[in-house]
C-alpha cells in the first residue's frame, strides 16, 4: 500500500458494505479506479461482504454446544467397532463362524434390526481377565432388546440387567457363554429411557461387565 | 499433538473432536434442525472418518475441511433418511433437505463460525451497522470512539472475515 492509498484503504469497508456516501463514492471510486493494489482490496472486502448476507444475525447469539460426554461416546463407538474388527479379523482367520454371521445378518435383516441400530453401548469390565463388549439396546413396546457379543467371555452362566436411577435391578435374562457364542439376544420389560445402565453378573451376582447409559 | 497423523487411534479421535467436534455439531444442528439427528451425524461423522483414516491426504486438504465434507454427507443422508420416514398420523412432515439445502446451511454455518473467530470489537461493528442498518454516527457515540474508528473497525473487520473463511477453506 502506498502512501497515497492510505486515506482511502478505510473508506473501502463502508464502500464495500454499500454505505459510503454519495460525495466520498466518488472519490474513493476514482483512486480505486487508477490503483490496482485498492482495486483487488475492494474485491476482497466485497466477498466478505457478501458472505455476511448468509448469516442470520439472530443466531450469532446462540453458540451451540455439542452435548457433554459426545466425544466420549464417539471414542466408545470406536472403540467397539475396533473390538468388533478385531474378532472378525480372528473369525475370519479360524473360519468357524462365516456360516453364522451370515445367519445372523439374514436375521436382523429379516426381523427389520438392521434398520434400527438402537443405543449402542461398550461394556466395561469390572474385574481383570475380560474383555470390554459391545452391547445394543434396542426399544421394543414390551420393554427393551438387549443384543450382547458374548463371543470373548469365558465360559460360565452369566446375568444380565438393567439398572434404574434407584439402582434397582431389572433382569434382562441369562446365557451360558460358550466358545464363539455369537450374539446373544435378551429381552428385559424396562423401557431404555429408564434405564440408567446395563451390568453382566456372574451366578454369584458379582457384576463383571457394566455399560453406563446416562446419569 | 497432531490429531491428523493418528487418526487411527483414540487419541487422534480425540484430539480431532476437540478441535472441531463443536464447529461440526453446529453444522449438523443448523441443517438439520434437530439436536438429536446432529448428535447422530457428528457420530457418523467420526465414526466414517476413523474406517477411512487411511484416505485421508493432508497434501490435498486440510483435517477439518475432510471432516466437513464427510459430515456434508452425513448429513444429506440422514435428512433423506427422516424424509423417507413414514409418518404418524397428524405428524408433520420435516422439510427434505437436498443436497443444495446442505451446501448452503454449510456455508452459512462457515460464515456465522468465521465471525465468531474475528475480534469482538470489529464483530461489534459489522453487526451494528450492517444487520442492524445502524448510522455510523450513532455506532461511534454509543460506543465512544469517533465516526473514522468505527469506519476503520468496518475495514479490518470485513478484512478478518475474509481471511477466517480463507483459513476455514471456504472459497471465495
Amino acid at each position: 500500500m502506498s502512501e497515497g492509498c492510505r486515506p482511502f484503504r478505510e473508506q473501502l469497508g463502508p464502500l464495500a458494505l454499500g454505505h459510503l456516501p454519495d460525495p466520498e463514492v466518488a472519490s474513493v471510486r476514482a483512486h480505486v479506479d487508477g490503483c490496482a493494489d485498492c482495486r483487488e482490496e475492494l474485491r476482497a472486502l466485497e466477498e466478505a461482504a457478501g458472505a455476511l448476507a448468509l448469516v442470520d444475525p439472530e443466531l450469532l447469539d446462540e453458540p451451540l454446544a455439542p452435548p457433554r460426554g459426545l466425544g466420549d461416546r464417539i471414542v466408545s463407538l470406536v472403540r467397539e467397532e475396533r473390538l468388533l474388527e478385531q474378532r472378525r479379523r480372528r473369525r475370519r482367520l479360524t473360519g468357524l463362524l462365516a456360516a453364522a454371521v451370515l445367519a445372523g445378518a439374514l436375521a436382523a435383516v429379516t426381523l427389520g434390526i438392521a434398520h434400527d441400530p438402537g443405543v449402542r453401548v461398550l461394556l466395561e469390565p469390572q474385574r481383570g481377565g475380560l474383555e470390554a463388549i459391545p452391547a445394543r439396546l434396542v426399544e421394543r413396546p414390551w420393554g427393551t432388546e438387549v443384543r450382547l457379543e458374548a463371543s470373548g467371555l469365558p465360559a460360565g452362566r452369566y446375568v444380565v440387567w438393567l439398572r434404574e436411577p434407584d439402582d434397582d435391578r431389572v433382569p434382562a435374562g441369562s446365557f451360558d457363554a460358550v466358545a464363539d457364542a455369537g450374539e446373544v439376544v435378551l429381552a428385559s420389560a424396562l423401557a431404555i429411557d429408564g434405564a440408567v445402565g446395563i451390568g453382566v453378573s456372574e451366578a454369584d451376582g458379582t457384576t463383571v461387565l457394566y455399560g453406563h447409559l446416562r446419569d | 499433538m497432531d490429531p491428523t497423523a493418528t487418526l487411527r487411534g483414540e487419541p487422534g479421535i480425540r484430539a480431532a473432536y476437540a478441535a472441531y467436534g463443536a464447529e461440526l455439531y453446529g453444522f449438523a444442528v443448523r441443517s438439520l434442525g434437530d439436536p438429536g439427528l446432529a448428535e447422530e451425524a457428528v457420530q457418523e461423522t467420526f465414526l466414517r472418518a476413523w474406517r477411512h483414516s487411511e484416505r485421508f491426504d493432508p497434501e490435498v486438504a486440510s483435517l477439518r475441511t475432510w471432516l466437513f465434507a464427510i459430515c456434508r454427507h452425513v448429513v444429506v443422508d440422514l435428512a433423506r433418511r427422516r424424509a423417507a420416514r413414514p409418518l404418524v398420523a397428524d405428524a408433520v412432515a420435516p422439510e427434505a433437505a437436498s443436497a443444495d439445502d446442505v451446501d448452503r446451511a454449510l456455508t452459512a454455518w462457515q460464515v456465522e463460525e468465521a465471525l465468531r473467530r474475528i475480534g469482538e470489537d470489529h464483530r461489534r461493528v459489522l453487526i451494528e451497522v450492517y444487520y442492524r442498518a445502524r448510522p455510523y454516527a450513532e455506532v461511534a457515540a454509543e460506543l465512544g470512539v469517533p465516526v473514522g474508528t468505527v469506519k476503520s473497525r468496518v475495514y479490518y473487520g470485513l478484512r478478518a472475515l475474509r481471511l477466517a473463511l480463507e483459513e476455514m477453506g471456504v472459497e471465495g
